[in-house]
């Protein structure tokens, strides 16, 4: 990820005064976006995780329980 | 894709097996409500769709949310589903509430018992325990389910919170009793006299 990130800001040094202002744009709007995504991801995937292991836990001790 | 987006699809894939799974549960439910797959399932969506609200959580969530109550007007008609009380559901879990300093202690007690007696009954406190007689036979361990439950009864806990430690086929025994300590033991003990 570190090396990607430089090679984009060794791109940008190259580019024009006009060219970079957009692109940097671009890049924090493209950064905003993904970050976004990811946490979304990740709240989703926490809650849902979260709920399952629970879930799973105290119906295994619930069903053992019972079985004994 | 990255490693949250498969996390996600494993999930998922995860629940999906557990309706399938659910759905031969309804099958056998038919036969045998008691069944532990029966009561896997049934405890299992419970516990999704109504996750218990944690004790500091609850108060002070940073979402400010805490599980729905479930009600039922009339506790004696109402199926085995868990209550959102915290009482109930600590029951149905065989959760032990902790004590003031936030710990679950556990406490030891001899007991002496007399199987194949006339009836299930304390006799009264020995010098380090009590002293109770039970119907059950020594052989079969039903003096031992006996016992817990004459325990229980005595201490004011329930049958969970009793476990048996020492002397399972002797007629000396040692139980542990969760969520209470050596002291409080000791107290209630002493009303019983």
């Amino acid at each position: 990820m570190f090396d990607e990130w430089g090679t984009i800001m060794e791109e940008v040094r190259k580019l024009s005064d006009e060219q970079r202002g957009p692109f940097i744009t671009y890049l924090v709007i493209d950064g905003i976006r993904d970050i976004a995504y990811y946490a979304f991801f990740a709240i989703v995937a926490w809650a849902l995780g979260r709920r399952l292991i629970q879930g799973i836990l105290a119906a295994t001790r619930e069903a053992s329980r019972e079985r004994a | 894709m990255s490693a949250l987006e498969w996390l996600v699809i494993i999930e998922l894939v995860v629940l999906v097996a557990l309706v399938l799974f659910s759905g031969a549960g309804w099958f056998i439910a038919r036969n045998d409500p008691d069944d532990p797959i029966v009561l896997f399932c049934r405890t299992f969506w419970n516990e999704f769709l109504h996750p218990p609200a944690t004790g500091g959580r609850a108060s002070g969530s940073a979402m400010g949310k805490v599980a729905p109550v479930r009600r039922h007007e009339d506790a004696s008609s109402a199926p085995r589903v868990l209550g959102r009380n915290k009482k109930d559901e600590a029951s149905f879990y065989g959760r032990v509430e902790p004590g003031a300093d936030g710990m679950i202690h556990t406490a030891n007690l001899n007991v002496v018992v007399l199987p194949d007696s006339e009836k299930d009954e304390v006799l009264g406190r020995t010098s380090d325990g009590i002293e109770l007689m039970v119907t059950g036979a020594a052989e079969d361990g039903a003096s031992n389910k006996a016992v817990i439950q004459l325990v229980s009864k005595a201490l004011g806990v329930k049958p969970y919170q009793v476990t048996l430690t020492k002397g399972h086929y002797q007629s000396r025994k040692t139980v542990s009793v969760t969520g209470m300590d050596q002291e409080q033991l000791d107290d209630k003990l002493e009303s019983i006299g």
